[in-house]
C-alpha cells in the first residue's frame, strides 16, 4: 500500500469517528448547527474518498448528504431510524476504507435498510468442545445478528463410530444467514472463539452459488484482528506535544552525550565527580526518552468508551429499551495493545447488561424505577492497577435463581445452601445460564467464562458485585504497565504529591470548613450534605510536618466514598506518566507510584483508595455511616 | 430399544458413545434391522451430542441398519432440527 494513500485512509477513518460522534450527539440535539456539522463531516469524507478514487465510499457519503439535506431543508424530520441508517453507513465506510478486509462494496446499500444473505462456512478445532466452546451454542448465536435461513452439516471428516473419540469435534457447518447487521458485527460472534473455529463469509445477495471467492476473516489458531471500528489500520495517532517532547529530549541527549565525550577527551577520570554527574545525567535522559517513546503508544480510553456507547445505542434501539450511558475516567490512557485486549471483554459485559440487566421501560415503570436505564462505564487507577467497571441499574443477579440452576445441573453439593459468593462465582462456569429465555444478545451461557479467561490471560482479574438497590457491577482489574493521566500536583509536608484529577471532586479552604476531632481520634469535616474523614498526607506518609498556615482540603472520591486530603498548597495540573514503585520502598500502601513533573522533579502519586485503608477508616457510600454521622454532628454542635 | 441419556453433552458423551457403539455392534450384519433410540429422557444436547447421533446414523447406513429416534424430547427435537439432521432419524419438525 502506497504510504501517502495510507495517510489519507487514516485521515478518512478519523473523519468517520468524528461523523459517528456527531451523529450520536444529533439524537439528543438536532438543531441546525448540529445537522450542519454532520453534513460537513459527510461532505469532507465524500471529497476525500473521491480524491482517493474510492467510488463506493464517495457514493455512500453522498447518500448521507442527501438525507441530511432533506432534513435541514425541512422536507423530512430527523428520525431515529434515519440516524440508525446513517450509523450503519459509517460502519460501511469504515469497512470500505480499511486495509484489513477485502470488503469492497458489492453494491450493498445500507441506507435503505437492505439485508444481505451471507453464507458462512464453519470448521471447528477438534478440541473446541473440550476447550469450552460448544459448536451448537455458537451456531445459535448467529441468530442474534440475523435469521438463519439454512444450516447444513458436513460429516465427511467424522470418524467411524467404533473409533470415534466422542469428545472431539469433526463436523463442519454451512449457514445461510439473512442479516442487515454490518459484517464486523457478524464477525464479532466469533470473537471469543479465537483459535477454536475457522470461518469464512461470502456475501451472496441472491442466495445462488457464489461467483466470487469467500472473504476469509480468520485462519484457525491464528491471532488476527477482527475488523472493528478504529482498529482497522495498524497506525496510531500521536499528539504533536508527545512528538515535541521526544524531539526535545533527543536534543538534550545529544548535548549530554557531547559533554561526556568532551570530558573523556580531556582525560577526566571515571571516578571524577564531573564524569559521574555527566553519566548520571545521560542515564536520566535515556530513561526519559524511553518513557516518551512508550507514551507514543498510549491511546485514551475515550475511544474505547465511545465505541461502547455506540454499541449500547444500537442495541438499545433493537431491544426497545431506553438507556443512558455515563462515562467517567475516559481521559485515562493505556498502551494501545492493552486497550484493544480490553474492548471485547467490556463489550460482552455491556451486552449482558443490555440483555439481562436493564429491564424494558414497562418493567422499570412497574418496579417504580425511571424508564430510562443507566449503564455506567468508568476507569480509575487503584493500587497500581487500572480498574474498569461496567455497572447497570437493572434487575441484578438473582442469587436464588443461580442456586436453583445449580441444583438442576447437579452443581450444588449436599444440603447446605450455597453462599452468595459461591453463587456469584458460578456465573463464570462454562455453559451456565439462568436465563429463562435465550435473549436477543446473550443468555446462552457463552461468554462470561471466556471473558474471565481473556481478562486473566492479560494478567487481570474479573469480579462481580450485586449493587444495593438493584443492578450489577463487573470490575476488570488490569495491571498497569504504563499509564498517563491528568494529575493535580499538591504540596504536603515539603513533598510533592499527585492525585488523579478524575478523582477530585472539590477544593476547599480549611479556614471556612475546619476539620474536627472525633472522640475516637478520627478527624472529619462537615460538608453541606455529609461528614467525611480528613487525612493529612504528610502524617500518613511520615513526611516532615508542615509549619502551619492555611491549609487546603482536596475532596477526592475513593470508590467507596469521599475523603478530604489536607494539604499545604495546590501547585499545578499536569499530564503525568505513572511509574510504579518497588515494593521495598518504605512508603508501602497508599501510593500508586511516582511521576516526573515538567520541571524534572519527582512527585509521589497517591492511591486515593488505599489512603483510606492506610488511615484505618472505611467511609460508606456517602461518607460516614449514619451512626458515625450523627455522632460527628453531635460532637461538632456541642 | 436403546434409551438416550438425560444429557447428551461433552461431560457424558464418552459413556453414551460406548453404549451406542455396543448397540450398533449387536445389529451389525443384520441388514434390515431397525435400531430404535428412545429420546424421551434427553434434556440437554450440545454439539458433541448431535455429532454422536450423526456418527450413529453413518454407522447404521454403512451396515444397512435403519436408525430411528422415537419419543423425541423437545430439547432433542430442537437440536436435531436446528442442525438440519432431524430427517435422518425420521423426525419431523413440530
Amino acid at each position: 500500500m502506497d504510504e501517502s494513500l495510507d495517510g489519507f485512509r487514516q485521515e478518512l477513518l478519523s473523519l468517520t469517528e468524528t461523523l459517528e460522534r456527531n451523529l450520536l450527539a444529533l439524537e439528543s440535539n438536532a438543531d441546525e448547527e448540529s445537522i450542519d456539522e454532520v453534513f460537513r463531516a459527510a461532505h469532507n469524507i465524500k471529497s476525500a474518498a473521491l480524491m482517493l478514487g474510492l467510488r463506493a465510499a464517495a457514493d455512500a457519503a453522498h447518500e448521507m448528504e442527501s438525507v441530511l439535506d432533506r432534513v435541514r431543508s425541512g422536507q423530512e424530520p430527523l428520525t431515529r431510524s434515519m440516524v440508525t441508517a446513517m450509523l450503519s453507513t459509517v460502519d460501511l465506510l469504515r469497512g470500505l476504507l480499511s486495509e484489513s478486509t477485502r470488503a469492497e462494496a458489492r453494491g450493498q446499500v445500507v441506507l435503505n435498510g437492505g439485508e444481505r444473505v451471507l453464507t458462512l462456512e464453519l470448521e471447528f478445532a477438534p478440541d473446541a468442545p473440550a476447550s469450552g466452546l460448544d459448536p451448537l451454542t455458537l451456531l445459535r448465536s448467529l441468530g442474534d445478528v440475523g435469521r438463519i435461513e439454512a444450516l447444513s452439516v458436513d460429516d465427511r471428516d467424522l470418524p467411524e463410530l467404533s473409533v470415534l473419540d466422542a469428545t472431539r469435534f469433526y463436523l463442519r457447518f454451512r449457514v445461510v444467514l439473512r442479516t442487515s447487521a454490518p459484517q464486523d458485527e457478524v464477525a464479532e460472534i466469533f470473537t471469543f472463539a479465537e483459535g477454536l473455529v475457522r470461518w469464512s463469509i461470502d456475501p451472496d445477495e441472491h442466495g445462488t452459488p457464489r461467483d466470487a471467492e469467500p472473504v476469509p476473516l480468520e485462519p484457525l489458531a491464528a491471532n488476527g484482528s477482527v475488523l472493528r471500528p478504529g482498529a482497522a489500520l495498524e497506525t496510531i495517532q500521536v499528539p504533536v506535544r508527545r512528538v515535541d517532547v521526544l524531539v526535545d529530549l533527543s536534543a538534550e541527549m545529544a548535548i549530554a552525550t557531547g559533554h561526556l565525550e568532551q570530558l573523556r577527551r580531556a582525560g577526566i577520570d571515571g571516578q571524577d565527580p564531573r564524569m559521574q554527574n555527566a553519566s548520571l545525567e545521560l542515564r536520566r535522559l535515556a530513561s526519559r526518552v524511553q518513557e516518551a517513546a512508550m507514551a507514543i503508544r498510549l491511546v485514551p480510553l475515550a475511544s474505547t468508551f465511545a465505541m461502547l456507547r455506540r454499541f449500547v445505542r444500537d442495541q438499545a434501539v433493537q431491544l426497545g429499551k431506553e438507556i443512558l450511558v455515563e462515562i467517567r475516567g475516559e481521559q485515562c490512557e493505556l498502551d494501545k495493545s492493552v486497550a484493544e485486549r480490553l474492548f471485547d471483554p467490556l463489550k460482552h459485559l455491556v451486552r449482558n447488561a443490555l440483555d439481562h440487566g436493564i429491564e424494558t421501560p414497562q418493567e422499570r415503570r412497574a418496579a417504580g424505577k425511571p424508564e430510562e436505564g443507566h449503564i455506567r462505564l468508568s476507569a480509575r487507577q487503584e493500587q497500581g492497577e487500572m480498574v474498569l467497571t461496567v455497572e447497570d441499574d437493572g434487575r441484578g443477579i438473582s442469587v436464588e435463581r443461580v442456586r436453583r440452576a445449580a441444583r438442576e445441573r447437579g452443581l450444588s453439593q449436599g444440603d447446605a445452601e450455597m453462599s452468595e459468593d459461591e453463587a456469584l462465582a458460578l456465573i463464570f462456569t462454562p455453559g451456565f445460564s439462568t436465563a429463562a429465555r435465550v435473549g436477543e444478545l446473550s443468555g446462552r451461557g457463552v461468554g462470561l467464562d471466556i471473558v474471565r479467561t481473556n481478562v486473566e490471560a492479560s494478567g487481570g482479574e474479573l469480579r462481580v458485585e450485586r449493587l444495593a438497590g438493584g443492578g450489577t457491577r463487573f470490575s476488570l482489574y488490569m495491571p498497569l504497565s504504563i499509564a498517563v493521566f491528568d494529575g493535580l500536583v499538591l504540596r504536603a509536608g515539603g513533598e510533592r504529591l499527585i492525585v488523579p484529577v478524575s478523582t477530585v471532586r472539590s477544593l476547599l479552604n480549611s479556614g471556612s470548613l475546619r476539620p474536627h476531632l472525633l472522640p475516637d481520634g478520627r478527624r472529619v469535616v462537615t460538608l453541606p450534605d455529609q461528614v467525611i474523614p480528613v487525612f493529612d498526607p504528610a502524617e500518613l506518609f511520615a513526611f516532615e510536618k508542615s509549619d502551619g498556615g492555611q491549609k487546603l482540603l482536596v475532596v477526592v472520591e475513593t470508590g467507596t466514598g469521599l475523603v478530604a486530603l489536607e494539604v499545604d498548597d495546590v501547585l499545578s495540573k499536569e499530564s503525568v506518566m505513572l511509574k510504579t514503585l518497588q515494593r521495598t520502598l518504605r512508603f508501602g500502601d497508599g501510593l500508586l507510584g511516582a511521576a516526573v513533573l515538567s520541571d524534572g522533579q519527582v512527585a509521589l502519586v497517591i492511591d486515593v483508595g488505599a489512603v483510606v485503608t492506610r488511615g484505618r477508616i472505611g467511609p460508606r457510600s456517602s461518607g460516614l455511616a449514619a451512626p458515625d454521622r450523627l455522632e460527628a454532628h453531635a460532637t461538632i454542635s456541642n | 430399544m436403546t434409551a438416550l441419556p438425560k444429557e447428551l453433552v461433552i461431560g457424558r458423551v464418552t459413556e453414551t458413545s460406548r453404549e451406542l457403539n455396543t448397540a450398533m455392534v449387536l445389529v451389525t450384519g443384520k441388514e434390515g434391522t431397525v435400531l430404535t433410540l428412545d429420546g424421551s429422557a434427553v434434556r440437554r444436547v450440545d454439539g458433541v451430542g448431535v455429532q454422536l447421533l450423526v456418527a450413529c446414523h453413518k454407522a447404521a447406513v454403512a451396515t444397512g441398519v435403519t436408525l430411528t429416534i422415537v419419543n423425541c424430547s423437545d430439547e432433542l427435537r430442537e437440536a436435531l432440527t436446528f442442525t438440519g439432521v432431524a430427517g435422518r432419524y425420521g423426525i419431523g419438525a413440530r
